[in-house]
């Protein structure tokens, strides 16, 4: 048995022993979707760096950088400011105005199931496809990680996620995000020092090196190896990040985990911290990886065409610096990575089934706490089998657009529902359901006709847009539509609605308890 | 600091982080040859990275002061079990 299947089993192994734990903790409804709003801010910050750490954040990031160098830059400041606007801006009002799931904070004063309802179409339009291309990820990971099939990979992780979730709730699914955010920086950072330990700590040469090996020469440290000098495509990847960010689920309802605004804030600037220095690292590996692998002739004989692709950088980098066994232990951490970020997503999807739809929407709010416990596990169960049969239709498929999609909806869907629910008194249900759909409509339809879909997957040779990344239409019309048709509701509900926003303020302000942070 | 201080606080900071990646990506769009231009020749390290790295840490600095003013001198906690019922 090599070193990576050794330390994937011992993860497994400590996260069931953690799930069963979790299992005996886990009594009531808030247990399991905000394991009792016990958890401290240093715990969420972890949990919410990790979820923010996806294997997509760690190979993807290191093989761009290794590929296009500079234009990496956009996706680490944009990711920066996501966090930060996430910390300002949301963090604190989002803990003191919900409960379960982002919903509970946008229906406060407006119409319940219809928001209730929307809330869970976003929710799912995020997840699923997020959910898939993990899924997909694991699957081909595990093919050249430890020599399983495809279809062992997908089965072994979506049977995982649903023992974590189902069993112990977001207790496990928490302590799972921190264990992984601990090996994941602690191995990130590991890898990093070893790659500048070749270099003598000398920052300069292993740049000057990268450049002189790297095809792309001088230009390796300068703007456009990716996107040119396309500042739609530029400016819309930035919204992606800030908005989408800010606007997922999975992400949103860890705030609840913690026991007040003040800890909310605290992991917040925690994960934001975590997130940044982890960026940094990645984007020093890549550049070190270009020094160490191009044109090496186990990982790269052709250039920069990596074997295995760019996804393997950071592998292969592994092994170039620290072995057979350093590789071992950094694609675990890998794979593991996959797991508690498909378990998070899951956890979100089953809350908004069974708090959002179940209880608020079908059962008008009547359902008790066994019933509503009862749902959430069915649908976590559900949601492991469909991702997982999802997961085998999707092999082999280029799965870049579900990692697009969930940002873009995000950004274009939750974020300014929730943004504007929280500060403008104006906001009436029907501008935010109309702003909502229309900017899930819309995210969905511009990122189908783009590149990633009309070319990339259905084969046609020019899309019918020229932008990945359509967040820069569709963010500022959901906003706009929201705008627009709650100015001009002149219903009575309207009135009322408007009206709230005084007692929704004294709850941001306050906290459920009344007497929280000021 | 009152909670609508505290609101001018966050939009400005905010407001502050997002002209300074505005003025990242805009410089890397607009003025290439500016963001990829080295920081001290020779050097090999170009003016964009080093404006990223400033962002980042910028960044970090901002969450830090942030949460100490805003943490400092709060002491009630809001009790999760009180959460009204929604």
């Amino acid at each position: 048995m090599n070193s990576a299947a050794l330390t994937f089993l011992a993860f497994v192994a400590g996260t069931l022993l953690i799930t069963h734990w979790a299992a005996r903790r886990t009594h009531s409804r808030a247990d399991f979707y905000a394991a009792g709003s016990r958890i401290t801010g240093a715990q969420n910050g972890f949990a919410i760096a990790g979820d923010a750490m996806s294997a997509a954040s760690f190979l993807g990031l290191i093989g761009l950088t290794f590929t296009f160098g500079y234009d990496v830059l956009y996706f680490i400041v944009s990711l920066a400011l996501s966090w930060a606007v996430v910390l300002l801006l949301m963090a604190e009002r989002l803990r003191n105005l919900g409960r379960y799931t982002f919903a509970d904070a946008v229906c406060l004063r407006l119409d319940r199931r219809s928001l209730r309802t929307f809330a869970a179409c976003g929710t799912l339009a995020v997840a699923i496809p997020y959910l898939i291309a993990q899924l997909v990820a694991a699957g081909t990971l595990v093919q050249q990680l430890f020599g399983l099939s495809y279809t062992q990979g997908v089965v072994i992780v979506g049977l995982l996620m649903t023992i974590y979730v189902t069993f112990g709730g977001m207790i496990a699914t928490t302590w799972v995000q921190i264990i992984k955010a601990a090996l994941l920086l602690g191995g990130g950072l590991a890898l990093m020092l070893c790659v500048l330990y070749r270099f003598d700590f000398n920052l300069v040469e292993m740049f000057r090196l990268a450049v002189n090996v790297h095809p792309r020469g001088e230009k390796l440290l300068q703007p456009g190896g990716l996107y040119g000098t396309d500042w739609v495509t530029v400016l819309s990847l930035s919204l992606a990040f800030v908005g989408g960010t800010a606007g997922l689920p999975h992400v949103l309802m860890r705030f609840f985990t913690v026991p007040d605004a003040r800890q909310a804030r605290y992991s917040a600037a925690l994960a934001l911290s975590l997130v940044c220095g982890f960026q940094m690292v990645v984007f020093l590996t890549g550049i070190g990886a270009i020094a160490l692998l191009t044109n090496h002739p186990i990982y790269s004989p052709e250039g920069i065409q990596i074997i295995g692709g760019s996804n393997m950088v950071a592998i292969h980098t592994a092994r170039e610096v620290g072995g057979e066994v350093f590789m071992g232990f950094i694609s675990a951490v890998a794979f593991a990575t996959i797991l508690a970020v498909v378990a998070g997503l899951t956890l979100s999807v089953a809350a908004t089934i069974s708090h959002d739809l179940y209880a608020n929407v079908w059962r008008h709010g009547r359902s008790n706490e066994i019933e509503e416990l009862r749902v959430s596990r069915v649908a976590a169960i559900a949601l492991g089998i469909i991702g997982v049969g999802l997961s085998m239709l999707f092999e082999g498929q280029n799965v870049a657009v579900l990692a697009t999609l969930p940002l873009v909806i995000a950004a274009s869907t939750c974020f300014p529902v929730l943004l504007l629910a929280m500060y403008w008194r104006g906001l009436t249900t029907r501008g935010a359901l109309v702003g909502g759909y229309a900017g899930m409509a819309l995210s969905v339809g511009l990122v189908i006709a783009g590149p990633s879909v009309w070319v990339g997957a259905l084969g046609f040779e020019r899309a019918l847009i020229p932008y990945a990344y359509p967040t820069l239409f569709s963010m500022p019309t959901a906003f706009a539509l929201m705008w627009w048709f709650s100015v001009t509701d002149r219903r009575a509900a309207a009135v009322d609605e408007r009206a709230g926003y005084d007692g929704q303020l004294l709850l941001m302000q306050l906290g459920p308890g009344g007497t929280g942070t000021p | 600091m009152d909670f609508h201080q505290q609101e001018a606080l966050s939009w400005r900071l905010a407001g502050s982080l997002i002209l300074l990646v505005l003025a990242f990506d805009f410089l890397a769009v607009f003025l290439p040859h500016v963001a990829g231009r080295e920081v001290v020749p020779g050097s090999v390290i170009s003016i964009g990275i080093v404006f990223a790295a400033v962002i980042v840490v910028s960044v970090i600095v901002v969450a830090v002061f942030y949460v100490r003013k805003l943490n400092i001198g709060v002491s009630t906690p809001s009790n999760p079990g009180a959460t009204p019922e929604r």
